[in-house]
């Protein structure tokens, strides 16, 4: 460790600022509610959601993801919701049926890397890494608030839900939950297979759902017709017990 | 709390160095496409990583098969990050370190 720069160590000795490393900071960049943040967000940046006061009840049973639909161009990410309902057959067995996407309107904040917030004032605090790039820019503080991770799960280790497993409740009561780092699933009217990985808001679940179920044109048990999917047996529809990603919890301060 | 830095554009501000509010990734732990041969284990030393519960570890698994082989231990009395590769053939993965603290 170098033996100049800005070091700053909290009331537990946690390394908070050491301006030896090559770090780069987070700051809160939008707070809002809608179907999706102003801010372009990029491949650094965190998306923190969670339901907003009183619409506990129209999303009860939604999985929510971050995706954009697919458009050519693309059009920006944002937030969609999939109602889904389980249909118990026989013992164990259980049929999983999953509406269209749809935007849905949530809380949320942003978080992004302090250096990538330009600002033209030529006032405030700068901690540079070693290597001259940005640690921290205070310019890039642009609401009243801050964020505080309340939970952190590592990659895999989340107990996800399906109708056999209960699954693990993300977070506290009152948390946004990270869900631009992995959460994912086609947004538009037709699919080849149903494949979605997200969070069942209302219950803070995360759910890993896949079925190569395929019979178009019909809507009876067991058949699907575009954007909808119906699965009929175990065997033709995989709750995944685990997320490729590290899921966060936060709350705003 | 009220203690800390506090940060204000003479508008807005907030105390950004209280207990556990500041979030920092780090680059010298980031690894991208980093191979790991079969049956053995890559140590990354994080030092002052401190608090493993303070520390964030982001995977990326360019396949299914490395998801399923790929494990990860901390050991936080000496700062060790390992990455075991389980599996009988190479593997690849990402990672990137989070400290928020």
């Amino acid at each position: 460790m170098s033996d100049y720069g800005l070091t700053v160590y909290n009331e537990n000795n946690g390394l908070m600022f050491d301006s030896s490393r090559k770090m780069n900071s987070y700051v809160v960049t939008e707070i809002g509610t809608g179907t999706g943040p102003n801010v372009t967000v990029g491949p650094d940046d965190f998306v923190f959601v969670k339901v907003p006061y009183g619409q506990a009840s129209n999303l009860t049973n939604t999985v929510v993801l971050w995706s954009s639909v697919m458009t050519l161009p693309p059009t920006a990410a944002g937030f969609f919701g999939r109602t889904y309902s389980v249909t118990n057959l026989s013992a164990n067995i259980y049929s999983t049926t999953f509406t269209s996407a749809v935007p849905v309107i949530l809380d949320y904040f942003v978080v992004q890397h302090s250096s990538n917030v330009s600002s033209t004032d030529e006032y405030g605090l700068v901690v540079y890494n070693e290597d001259q790039t940005v640690q921290f820019d205070s310019r890039s503080i642009k609401l009243g608030q801050h964020f505080q991770i309340t939970e952190y799960y590592q990659t895999r280790t989340v107990d996800t839900w399906s109708p056999q497993n209960g699954g693990e409740v993300l977070g506290s009561s009152g948390d946004y939950i990270e869900i631009s780092r992995w959460t994912r699933g086609t947004i538009g009217t037709f699919e080849a297979a149903t494949d979605i990985v997200g969070l069942d808001i209302g219950q803070r679940l995360a759910i890993n759902y896949f079925s190569t179920e395929i019979n178009f044109g019909n809507t009876g048990v067991g058949e699907r017709t575009e954007g909808t999917q119906t699965g009929t047996t175990a065997s033709n529809e995989t709750y995944r017990n685990h997320i490729n990603g590290m899921i966060l919890a936060a709350v705003l301060t | 709390m009220s203690y800390g830095l506090y940060i204000s554009d003479g508008i807005n501000g907030s105390v950004i160095t209280n207990s556990n509010n500041i979030f920092n990734e780090e680059y010298e732990f980031e690894f991208t496409s980093q191979a790991i041969a079969a049956n053995s284990s890559l140590n990354i030393q994080t030092t002052g990583a401190g608090n493993p519960a303070l520390i964030a570890i982001e995977i990326e698994y360019p396949t299914t098969s490395s998801a399923s082989h790929i494990d990860i231990e901390r050991d936080p009395v000496n700062d060790i990050l390992k990455i075991k590769n389980t599996g009988t053939s190479s593997q690849s993965f990402s990672a990137k370190l989070f400290r928020f603290q």
